[in-house]
């Protein structure tokens, strides 16, 4: 009972944030998006394996990020949360 | 609160997958449209999974929240408020522009006009959601390398 209550309120903040997006979409241009069609042509339904190094990237990425949040940003929970 | 030995294997396997699912979801074409809508979906159940998980800490900061603590205490909470509604627009946005997986609930295929701001919200949101989930691990990241080790240690030990 706990447990789908908790969920009902997840639920209810993404469909506040829902709200929000739609809301945000309706003030975005309606213009014919040239990169739309361009893009949608580089997503093959099908898996393309020789892009492994650029999965791999999104790692890196994500790493660079966090460390710069941990060393120029000195981001860190504000209790000791530790396991 | 120490969590119990499964509940933090638990917990560590699922960031360990939301990391890699999010890597996965920026390249498209790595994963192929297919799996990438589908991936979506179960992100968004992992989300959900992960929120509960982690939901003492979310009630203890949103206490704490008023009055405030500590500025990090605030900028902490705004991270993760910014990164749930990052995601949340980016899965919602996504579902809307979902040309293989939503169609099988609904049984109904529309094409999606081109002039739909659906599929820029997606893009953009989703660059926001690579950030966000950096500075997301950037604030757990002390608590991610004692779980990873505390595994560890539990792994060799049972190993022996």
């Amino acid at each position: 009972m706990k447990t789908l209550a908790r969920i009902a309120l997840i639920v209810l903040a993404a469909g506040l944030f829902v709200e929000l997006t739609g809301i945000y979409a309706d003030f975005q241009p309606r213009s014919p998006r040239l990169r739309w069609e361009s893009e949608r042509r580089r997503r093959p339904p099908e898996p393309q394996l020789d892009r492994t190094p650029s999965f791999l990237g999104e790692f890196v990425v994500i790493g660079m990020i966090a460390l710069a949040g941990r060393k120029v940003l000195g981001l860190r929970l504000a209790d000791s949360r530790l396991p | 609160m120490t969590p119990s030995p499964s509940r933090l294997k638990v917990a560590f396997c699922l960031d360990i997958a939301l990391l890699i699912s999010v890597c996965a979801l920026e390249q498209v074409p790595f994963t192929g449209a297919i799996v990438h809508e589908w991936l979506g979906l179960a992100f968004a159940a992992m989300i959900v999974w992960h929120l509960l998980l982690s939901w003492t800490w979310i009630a203890a900061q949103s206490r704490q929240l008023f009055p405030p603590e500590s500025a990090r205490t605030i900028v902490n909470y705004l991270l993760n408020l910014c990164l749930f509604a990052c995601v949340t627009a980016v899965i919602y946005s996504g579902i809307r522009i979902s040309q293989e997986a939503i169609p099988l609930f609904t049984r109904t295929r529309t094409a999606i006009r081109t002039d739909s701001p659906w599929f820029f919200i997606h893009n953009q949101g989703s660059n926001f959601v690579v950030i966000l989930a950096g500075l997301h691990l950037a604030l757990n990241w002390d608590w991610s390398l004692a779980a990873g080790r505390r595994l560890l240690r539990r792994t060799k030990a049972g190993a022996l």
